[in-house]
């Protein structure tokens, strides 16, 4: 999955950037290694290793244009809160090797397993998710993703959004399943922690992205909603939750892909990502609107979209374990992240909707973003098109794979079956799998999953020409700025400090903390 | 004094996330973080110290070697 995009974001950067230093593409394949080696290692030491590798090449990727002020300050908030939450993790990776003298994830895990949980236990746990959930830009420690993203060169935003994030939330999953699940004893009140945080997290994106109007913070803002999606998959705690999660990170991933792809070719052309003043500029950009539009529509839950399986599997977990109220959390955070980016979509590629006012200060803000890509900017390369038309048709395709349902669920079985872990690992035992940890679930897609996604879609559509549309509904004509009354104490919360962002990190972590020091007691 | 060298982990660790949240410029901002990042090597100096200290040459060649070597 990274190799893909990482491919595609190759080729894409082929003709995007006008001068690439050398490093740009040692930088790229570090990263990959850095991604490619967190997913396969077995250790938690190496795992903090890939981690800092995948961290350090992201930094410095991001300020790729070190001579320009904001985006240091954007790579800077980035790499200081991501080193606090890297030094937090290895803390804890020091306190649980102190106690059990192994680094291998299957050895601590037997080991804290045969005891019961302590406070020591516990603070090892919450300190090296810490670092995971500020990786995954969870709430309260997204506020560096959109800074980062807003400067990124948009390749590199390809990986941040598509990859990175959910690897961090891979982590997670990893570190619960493999090291302190069997310790913990899978408690309900954990999940419950984690799935009210991924609730909040997805609301508070959704909401971001919807008023944002710089399109890669908005897309940056859509993908702190699905992480927080994705985290309300996995704290579910079943292995269908967990499949879900899979399908849905495959699909947002490519699909996320393919419009931060189509974002750098608007860019490439008209020089500008923001949409006030981009509003029907983007129409000769014929076939970059067609492919904006179907992953738009893709993240918006449509069917045959991955996306739309994903939240599927998810919703029919959440439903089977009670808590029904979960599908409508997916389908309004859907609909407003969809109705964003379609909202986008309409304005810039064909000029719906109502023409913004034009102000000096947008003109201002647009002319910042040039320097980025190349001067010619008559026609669009080949190869900048190609890569987000794949993506999106690869996003379609993989959901109609037959018996992806079953495989997916059995690989997430597989994941959460420490024990058989613990003996492949440790005795070198074959376990055969499936083993029935956990009775399987239904993997057909019902007519349920259907009607959602097409329901999210549809209402994303409508939600979209609403907002182009809203100057002309009667009861918003008198004046009415949406969300005017907001703006001031959403920027001293979203405030591009880094100081505020530490704070931030240091709260939510007491607060987390806190909440496990209830439950362990 | 088991417990001493966490202890002092933690105090280090709390006056660099401090420095760092109170700090106006990103020099010594950056010089906080390394605070921070320095209370993890006291951390893993404790532990490495209350694990290898007690034991002696024959107790050390008993024991099974930390696991760590093995499985990097």
């Amino acid at each position: 999955m990274a190799a893909v995009l990482v491919t595609a974001a190759m080729i894409f950067s082929w003709r995007y950037f006008h001068r690439v230093a050398t490093y740009y593409h040692a930088l790229m394949l570090i990263f990959l290694a850095g991604m490619t080696g967190f997913c396969l290692t077995g250790d938690i030491f190496d795992l903090f290793v890939w981690f800092e590798l995948m961290g350090v090449a992201a930094y410095a990727l991001t300020a790729y244009r070190p001579e320009e002020r904001g985006s240091l300050q954007g790579a800077l908030n980035f790499a200081v809160t991501n080193s606090v939450g890297a030094y937090l993790s290895l803390s804890g990776i020091g306190l649980i090797y102190g106690r059990t003298g192994a680094l291998n994830m299957a050895q601590i895990g037997t080991y804290i397993g045969r005891h019961p949980p302590d406070g020591l236990v516990a603070v090892a746990f919450l300190l090296i998710i810490a670092g995971l959930l500020i990786k995954s830009a969870i709430v309260p420690f997204h506020f560096w993703l959109a800074d980062a993203h807003a400067v990124a060169p948009t390749p590199v935003c390809v990986l941040l959004s598509g990859v990175m994030v959910e690897l961090g939330l891979y982590g997670i999953a990893r570190v619960y399943w493999s090291v302190f699940g069997l310790a913990l004893g899978h408690r309900a009140a954990i999940s419950h922690v984690f799935l009210a945080l991924g609730v909040l997290t997805a609301v508070v994106g959704a909401l971001f992205c919807f008023r944002e109007r710089h399109v890669k913070r908005l897309l940056a803002f859509s993908t702190i909603s699905h992480a927080g999606m994705f985290l309300v998959g996995i704290a579910l705690l079943t292995p269908l939750g967990l499949a879900g999660t899979t399908v849905y990170v495959i699909g947002h991933g490519l699909v996320k892909a393919a419009l931060f792809l189509c974002t750098g070719i608007v860019l490439h052309r008209l020089g500008s990502v923001n949409e006030t003043w981009l509003h029907g500029r983007g129409r000769r950009l014929r076939a970059t609107g067609v492919v904006f539009t179907l992953a738009a529509l893709g993240l918006a839950d449509l069917p045959p979209f991955a996306t739309f399986l994903g939240k599927g599997y998810i919703d029919d977990s959440a439903w089977a374990h009670g808590l029904p109220w979960v599908m409508g959390v997916f389908i309004a955070c859907s609909i407003l992240a969809g109705g964003a980016v379609l909202r986008v979509a309409g304005g810039v590629f064909y000029g719906l909707g109502d023409p913004p006012s034009e102000d000096p200060e947008m003109a201002e803000m647009a002319a910042e973003e040039t320097s980025e890509t190349d001067s010619d900017k008559r026609r669009t390369p080949l190869t900048m098109v190609i890569p987000p038309a794949l993506l999106v048709a690869c996003a379609a395709v993989v959901a109609l794979i037959p018996r992806l349902g079953q495989v997916v669920q059995a690989a997430a079985i597989r994941f959460e079956d420490q024990a058989g872990y613990n003996a492949t690992v440790l005795t070198g035992a074959h376990i055969f799998h499936p083993v029935a940890i956990a009775a399987t679930e239904s993997t057909g897609i019902t007519v349920t999953d259907v009607l959602t996604g097409t329901g999210s879609a549809i209402g994303s559509l409508v939600l979209a020409f609403l907002a182009l549309y809203w100057r002309r509904l009667p009861l918003l004509r008198r004046g009415y700025e949406p969300g005017a009354g907001l703006t001031a104490p959403i920027q001293r919360f979203q405030s591009g400090v880094v100081n505020d962002y530490v704070t931030w990190i240091v709260l939510g972590l007491a607060v987390i903390g806190g909440m496990l020091a209830l439950i362990m007691r | 004094m088991q417990y001493f060298p966490f202890v002092v982990a933690a105090w280090i660790l709390g006056i660099g996330l401090y420095g760092i949240v109170t700090s106006r410029h990103l020099v010594h901002l950056i010089m906080c973080l390394i605070v921070v990042q320095s209370s993890t090597y006291v951390l893993l100096l404790g532990v490495g110290y209350v694990t290898g200290a007690a034991t002696s040459r024959r107790d050390r060649s008993a024991r099974a070697w930390p696991a760590w070597p093995r499985c990097l």
